[in-house]
């Protein structure tokens, strides 16, 4: 009962119902009642659409560097639908960068970040062996996103 | 620059990087720094949280209500797709109603609000046409999500 009386009384409204819990945040934020908003909850909600960009930028990269892969080592196969992924995530990480142009400096990162499991499906999706890839990212984070670049 | 002086700092960071801006309002929030934070964005935010579970609500609720016309009119087609479908709707408005079960209370408005688009996607589905089917939803709220509902 003590730590309950400590908590915002819509701290508790987070867990029970989300939709019921962001309008009456969105009440108290308008009537400038910010003793009574649940600023914990709302601090992470904040941060999480941060992270939303973030997590999109890893998921199109992971994609891109197959691709890139899969163009550089396994040449045989090189097609139009490949060159068309690389294309278009390229295209949605631009529109990352739109939103967020901060996210520029993340590309490193999250190259860095996610090449071990692109190597991982590349080798799944080539049937080539994990050690058929370089240890390290073979692309700079410049030729990663330069629309005109596909690996010798 | 009147207008500009009248506005927290960090209410042009918003249509200038999104990833920025969201962390600095997470600071300011922590902080307790109310009077900095540009509380008119980050109303819109917290209420396109709620907006998007209810479009959400809306367009699991369309796909459900074609496929349960389809069902009950088109029963020569019935096939495993469409029960699939089905399930698959009512899978995902339960883990939305788990977030946030005062959406449930909604789900008769919704089902009343997307009817019509639901008679006019079946009817282009079936190819019987929108005048094949009921002017008014034939189906209760409890039959719509009661896992176990398919019509005659």
């Amino acid at each position: 009962m003590t730590s309950r009386a400590l908590r915002p009384a819509n701290a508790a409204l987070y867990g029970e119902d989300f939709a019921l819990w962001s309008a009456e945040t969105v009440r108290l934020l308008r009537e400038g009642r910010f003793e009574e908003i649940d600023i914990g909850h709302l601090v992470e909600e904040v941060e999480g659409m941060a992270k939303s960009d973030r997590h999109e930028l890893n998921n199109r990269m992971i994609v891109l560097l197959i691709h890139l892969l899969k163009w550089k080592f396994q040449p045989a196969k090189r097609s139009h639908s490949w060159q068309n992924t690389i294309d278009a995530q390229r295209v949605r990480i631009e529109l990352v960068f739109t939103n967020s142009p901060s996210l520029r400096r993340a590309v490193p990162d999250a190259a860095a970040e996610v090449y071990r499991h692109a190597v991982r499906l590349a080798a799944g999706q080539t049937r080539l062996p994990r050690d058929a890839f370089p240890a390290e990212c073979p692309f700079t984070p410049e030729q990663i996103l330069d629309e005109d670049f596909l690996p010798e | 620059m009147t207008s500009r002086a009248l506005r927290p700092a960090n209410a042009a960071l918003y249509e200038e990087d999104f990833a920025l801006w969201s962390a600095e309002t997470a600071r300011l929030l922590r902080e307790g720094r109310f009077e900095e934070i540009d509380i008119e964005h980050l109303v819109e935010e917290v209420e396109g949280m709620a907006k998007s579970d209810r479009r959400e609500l809306n367009s699991r609720m369309t796909v459900l209500l074609i496929h349960l016309l389809k069902w009950k009119f088109q029963p020569a087609k019935r096939s495993g797709s469409w029960e699939n479908t089905i399930a698959v709707q009512r899978g995902k408005l339960e883990q939305l109603f788990l977030d946030s079960p005062s959406l449930r209370t909604d789900a008769t408005d919704s089902a009343r609000t997307v009817y019509r688009h639901a008679v006019r996607l079946a009817g282009i589905q079936t190819r019987l046409g929108p005048k094949a089917f009921p002017a008014e939803c034939p189906f209760t709220p409890e039959q719509i999500l009661n896992e176990d509902f398919l019509p005659e």
